[in-house]
């Protein structure tokens, strides 16, 4: 179970973006984070992926040293979240050892692994970026706002395939996105934050 | 497109080459031909001990080169450390930065000067003096590069992957920093060449016996009011046309990757 | 039919390689229609809004005819009968204050009481219109790129994606201002990725696939399942939208 206490957060400005935010993930349970943009969601996210530190509060899963996060975060932006100088290779052994069968369950062709990430769709590289997170075997992922910048077709195959595999394996997924319907249908739970 | 830099380096190159070939001990001394204006035989001259002025001046070029290209990768070795001091934390940055900043606000010349005379001049005292006056612009670049990559997600992905500092250095930040390499070690090339020339003509840099393009300079000066013109001349304009080629080539370089960065850019929507 | 915008064989071409990035599209704007040019990215959709701008980056080549009000889209008429609104503030000069910046790209007059009354009709304060475009929040900045649009002689209006990456309540807001404009009578040109705002706003939606026109239909042909649709890509486009079938589509 990933518990998050009365996490607080104040901008550089001490303007506070969030105060004493509570929220826990049961394992397999799918999770919606909705609302406006520019309240910090995407902060959010990155306090509890241990990118930043909240200023106050608890989150009861840190990172061990030299293991990765069990809290892994997908981006919005595939495209800033892949070394452009890297192949597609490179990039999953990142995270661990290519394991065929998620490589497989994400429809990344074969051919990919030697191109660069200039040459894929942008649809194409959030799959990529995905089966890395996976790769990484996390107990808990958070998609911000993940298929924002892609059509409604990427965007269906994405969230069919990973919230089939957060099932499958009793991964506790967080969805952030602005599109409440989109949560809806796939979320067990929707919290509107703020 | 590729002529423009390939000719001038191949140019560059070879004029290097070939002052390698000569041997050192053909600037014998023959007082029988001394003091003589440009030839067929000397076309550069010969000087007030007879010496032809073209061996001499091809043999300055071969050790300005090589100084130069020392402190070059010296400097930008010291840069490339620096900066990534640097992006340790705020501390370290701001110690650099005020490093930086120190070195920037003095007159190159003085600074080299002072360094070198401290050193005791010679070979050595040039080199640390050139290498220790360089760095700061190449440093300055590299910092704000490696700031900006710090920024990107996939940099800061790979620690949430567990990957140690020095594996996040080698792997994602030294190759987006390889190009600004290369082109930093262009860039300082002829600023170090010129300025080893010039400490060396002042008195503070190499010494008299080696045939480095300053001493040839600055020995010359007392020759130039008896009108032996040559003896400046021809030293001086073969350096100023080094470092003129080598900059063209450096020119088109730099251009060629800002070009590669813009064609990143390209939207192909 | 008036046609305010016709696009007529629109290839476009890379110089270089001769890759051909947009396939002899045919398309019209009618007077007062919206019409909604859907597709991902890289379809090139936004090539086409260049191409009628003649802002085409140096290295692509188009053919074809480009006409408004059934003669060939001259100079002058770039900016002055078609005109864009950008994706961002960015397009302002950040050095000049919003009511100089309005007055200097619409029409004469430039009285200042027309640019109130053209603020006060998108729902401005006058205040803002002695601002700088830094100091405009996001939806005055919306406003004010819209403004500009709304104010000028122009018939025909372009979008370039005027809701990228906006949460709902911004790209409502855009929506209604963009419907504001097409109350005014003028024809629109909708560029988006974004299924939900064409559907919401067009009479018209064109689907874009790969630089070609796949799909030319009335916007009440998307309803239900989509069986009223002439392309596969299409209906599932249709389909795959998180308010239809979404996952259970696949």
């Amino acid at each position: 179970m990933l518990k998050i206490e009365g996490v607080s957060y104040t901008l550089p400005d001490d303007v506070p973006l969030f105060q004493n935010f509570s929220m826990t993930v049961n394992n397999g349970e799918i999770l919606g984070l909705s609302g406006k943009s520019g309240i910090g969601k995407t902060t959010l996210a990155k306090i509890i992926a241990g990118y930043l530190r909240a200023d106050h509060g608890q989150i009861n899963v840190q990172q061990m040293k030299g293991k990765s996060h069990s809290v892994q975060l997908i981006w919005q932006h595939p495209e800033q979240a892949v070394n452009p100088k890297w192949r597609i290779d490179k990039t999953l052994e990142e995270a661990g050892v290519p394991d065929q069968s998620i490589i497989k369950k994400l429809n990344i062709l074969p051919e990919w692994l030697y191109r660069y990430p200039k040459q894929l769709s942008g649809g194409e590289l959030q799959r990529v970026c995905i089966a890395r997170c996976l790769l990484a075997q996390p107990e808990f992922i958070i998609a911000d706002e993940i298929t924002t910048m892609l059509d409604p077709i990427s965007q269906a195959e994405i969230f069919k395939i990973l919230t089939e595999h957060v099932q499958q394996n009793k991964i506790g997924l967080v969805i952030i996105s602005h599109d409440t319907v989109l949560l809806d249908n796939l979320c067990h739970k929707v919290i509107d934050f703020k | 497109m590729k002529r423009k830099w390939i000719i001038p380096l191949v140019i560059f190159i070879f004029i290097y080459i070939t002052s390698f070939l000569l041997d050192r001990n053909m600037i014998e001394i023959n007082l029988q031909i001394k003091n003589q204006a440009p030839s067929l035989l000397h076309l550069f001259g010969t000087d007030w001990l007879g010496r032809d002025m073209l061996i001499r001046t091809l043999k300055g070029l071969q050790l300005s080169i090589t100084i130069g290209i020392l402190t070059a990768m010296l400097s930008t070795f010291l840069g490339l450390l620096l900066s990534l001091v640097s992006s340790v934390n705020k501390t370290l940055d701001k110690i650099v930065t005020s490093f930086i900043d120190l070195f920037l606000s003095l007159p190159h010349l003085v600074t080299l000067i002072l360094i070198t005379f401290v050193l005791g001049g010679g070979l050595k005292g040039v080199v640390i003096g050139l290498m220790l006056t360089h760095w700061p612009a190449i440093t300055r670049v590299l910092r704000a590069e490696i700031l900006q990559l710090k920024e990107m997600p996939y940099v800061q992905l790979s620690k949430q992957l567990g990957k140690p500092l020095w594996w996040r250095a080698r792997h994602h930040l030294f190759p987006h920093l390889a190009p600004q390499l290369l082109v930093g070690f262009i860039l300082i090339f002829p600023h170090a060449i010129l300025h080893e020339a010039a400490i060396t003509f002042l008195g503070f840099g190499l010494s008299a016996e080696e045939p480095a393009i300053g001493i040839i300079l600055s020995e010359s000066m007392q020759y130039l009011s008896a009108g032996m013109w040559w003896l400046a001349f021809f030293p001086g304009l073969s350096l100023l046309m080094m470092i003129i080629i080598f900059q063209r080539f450096a020119n088109t370089l730099k251009d060629y990757f800002g070009r590669d960065r813009s064609y990143e850019q390209q939207v192909n929507d | 039919m008036n046609s305010k915008l016709m696009i007529k064989q629109l290839s476009v071409f890379h110089q270089q390689t001769n890759r051909i990035l947009i396939d002899s599209v045919n398309l019209s704007v009618d007077e007062g229609e919206v019409v909604a040019l859907v597709g991902a990215s890289g379809s090139g959709k936004s090539l086409i809004a260049q191409a009628v701008l003649q802002l085409l980056p140096d290295n692509l080549r188009q053919t074809g005819i480009l006409n408004y009000q059934s003669r060939p889209i001259t100079k002058k008429d770039r900016g002055q009968n078609i005109v864009l609104i950008p994706q961002s503030i960015d397009a302002l000069d950040p050095l000049m204050k919003v009511k100089k910046q309005i007055q200097s790209l619409l029409p004469a007059p430039h009285s200042e009481q027309k640019v109130f009354d053209l603020l006060g009709r998108l729902g401005l304060e006058e205040e803002v219109a002695s601002r700088y475009p830094f100091q405009l929040s996001g939806g005055q900045a919306r406003r004010i790129l819209v403004a500009i649009a709304l104010g000028s002689a122009a018939k025909v209006v372009i979008a370039d994606e005027p809701t990228p990456g906006l949460d709902v309540d911004s790209k409502t807001d855009m929506l209604s201002l963009l419907k504001e404009v097409k109350a005014s009578g003028k024809s629109i040109l909708l560029i988006t990725h974004d299924f939900d705002v064409a559907v919401d706003l067009a009479d018209r939606i064109a689907v874009i696939k790969d630089g070609k026109i796949i799909e030319n239909t009335l916007k009440e042909n998307f309803v239900g399942k989509g069986e009223r649709l002439f392309h596969p890509y299409t209906k599932a486009l249709w389909q795959a939208l998180p308010k239809n079938l979404f996952i259970r589509s696949l």
